[in-house]
């Protein structure tokens, strides 16, 4: 039997407004420890890796190891039937095909629950080797956001180049090129409205932009978003959770042009 | 005076000026105008470069997969596990392997087996191979053997689904299974195998053995006449 309740529904709403336009079905690992997504779009260029611990949820148990096949769109016509506060309570018998989740407002007065077939979804799994990446460039996830959806108008591609400066975003296409430069934060109030670097080898990678849009759509989750860049590797793009876990994008480079 | 002088000046700088500005203004035009065209090319051109990119994209967008590996899991699902057990078990039976096994005489009870390597638990040692028969020719056949006091006791009784079986192995044959002794504390287990829609005994490892031990599995034939005829069957 597996069971997990959450007090803000709201959570996992922005999970999946964060993962519901990269993947159409997504393949829930359900264990002790809590649960764990993998799954790659259908280009398999990004890769997301979502993990939610158990101690983040208000009451989780888990008898045995569970792997749900969500249709993600489905899951989203549920979640729009309640609101960011409402209670929620994700059920599962131990070999069901289909998952129960349940919303109760706070003062306990509507109670609603929704039942979802469950999907058999046959998808590989990535073996990602931990990685020492030559920068990790933290800033505020809205400051990220604004930087992919301006740059994207004009080119396909943004190249992140790190260096002990800065981080530059550059693009170029029809109408021109684009830059925005970020130098660290010089004094920082809270953590997660500044921009730091901390850089062991300058990296200047390219990117698809719309998929850097696609991540974007996590920015709700947490204020603060963790760019990992080594040479040749793909870029790591994470949002903590808090208190709940991460959600990792995975984007494969694309190789740079000879100009 | 003065002032019309400046004023003339004026004028003819202002006349002048456009002049000058004029050509200033038109050779940068043309200035412009000839480095516009070649933008516009540019341009054209980076459009080209854009299709190009466009066109080429799916080759310059690699793959998450080009990084990290697939993970296959080695898990597999017990029915899985199962399976290849059986085709393995079936497969040892049908190559009639027999290797590692060596025939020993032993001074108090004639012939027997010795591993001549190390087995496994669980590994396949051997087949019991004789002559597959129901139980009434079974009898009456060991009704027959039984007058004669030479012959061994070379019959295995069992019982597959509901029918009870021999397997007859008391003719001399070049198989080894056969000639496995019996101890109540055998390092070999029997079990059932079906082949073909037909019931085949192999002897199992129940335990690691190692080499030059004897391979020995119960009988478990523990009935009074039988111990009175073969003793040994009690140890």
């Amino acid at each position: 039997m597996f069971e997990a309740r959450l007090l803000k529904s709201g959570q996992l709403k922005k999970i999946l407004e964060a993962i519901k336009e990269l993947l159409k079905e997504a393949t829930f690992d359900c264990s002790d420890s809590g649960i764990q997504l993998q799954a790659m779009d259908d280009a398999h260029v990004s890769l997301v890796s979502m993990y939610l611990k158990s101690t983040g949820f208000d009451k989780f148990r888990c008898d045995r190891n569970l792997s749900m096949g969500i249709n993600l769109e489905s899951m989203v016509k549920i979640m729009k039937c309640c609101s960011n506060d409402d209670i929620m309570t994700i059920k599962a018998q131990d070999n069901a095909d289909t998952l129960t989740i349940m919303f109760e407002t706070s003062n306990q007065e509507k109670m609603s629950d929704y039942e979802m077939k469950l999907m058999n979804l046959d998808q590989e799994h990535l073996g990602i080797p931990e990685t020492n990446y030559s920068c990790v460039i933290k800033m505020p996830s809205t400051e990220f956001a604004r930087i992919c959806r301006d740059l994207s108008q004009f080119g396909e591609s943004v190249i992140i180049a790190c260096t002990k400066d800065g981080v530059k975003f550059s693009t170029s296409g029809d109408i021109g090129s684009a830059n925005v430069k970020l130098s660290q934060s010089a004094s920082i109030d809270k953590e997660e409205e500044g921009v730091s670097i901390e850089m062991q080898q300058a990296v200047c990678l390219t990117f698809a932009c719309r998929y850097l849009n696609l991540f974007c759509k996590a920015a709700p989750l947490s204020p603060q978003v963790i760019l990992s860049m080594s040479g040749d590797v793909p870029l790591v793009v994470e949002y903590q959770i808090e208190e709940l876990g991460f959600i990792r994008y995975y984007l494969a480079p694309k190789i740079e042009e000879d100009d | 005076m003065v002032s019309n002088i400046t004023s003339n000046d004026n004028e003819k700088v202002i006349k002048d000026m456009p002049l000058v500005s004029d050509t200033t203004f038109n050779s940068k035009a043309d200035f412009n105008q000839s480095p516009l065209s070649s933008k516009l090319n540019n341009s054209h051109k980076i459009s080209l470069n854009v299709k190009h990119i466009n066109d080429t994209s799916d080759n310059k967008q690699q793959k998450v997969t080009a990084f990290f590996p697939i993970r296959r899991s080695a898990r597999k699902t017990k029915n899985i596990v199962n399976e290849e057990k059986q085709i393995a078990l079936e497969e040892a039976i049908a190559s009639q392997n027999e290797d590692g096994l060596k025939i020993t005489v032993f001074p108090n009870k004639g012939r027997g087996i010795i591993a001549a390597k190390d087995f496994a638990r669980g590994d396949y040692v051997v087949e019991y191979s004789g002559e597959l028969i129901y139980i009434q020719e079974a009898r009456k056949r060991e009704a027959i053997y039984s007058q004669d006091i030479s012959t061994g006791c070379y019959m295995y009784y069992f019982k597959y689904g509901s029918t009870h079986y021999c397997i007859d192995a008391t003719p001399e044959s070049s198989r080894l299974g056969r000639l496995v002794n019996h101890s109540r504390f055998g390092n070999l287990i029997p079990k059932v195998v079906e082949v073909a829609g037909l019931p085949r005994i192999v002897l199992i490892a129940k335990t690691d053995i190692k080499r030059d031990e004897e391979l020995t599995y119960d009988y478990g034939d523990r009935s009074k006449e039988s111990l009175i005829n073969h003793p040994w069957l009690a140890y």
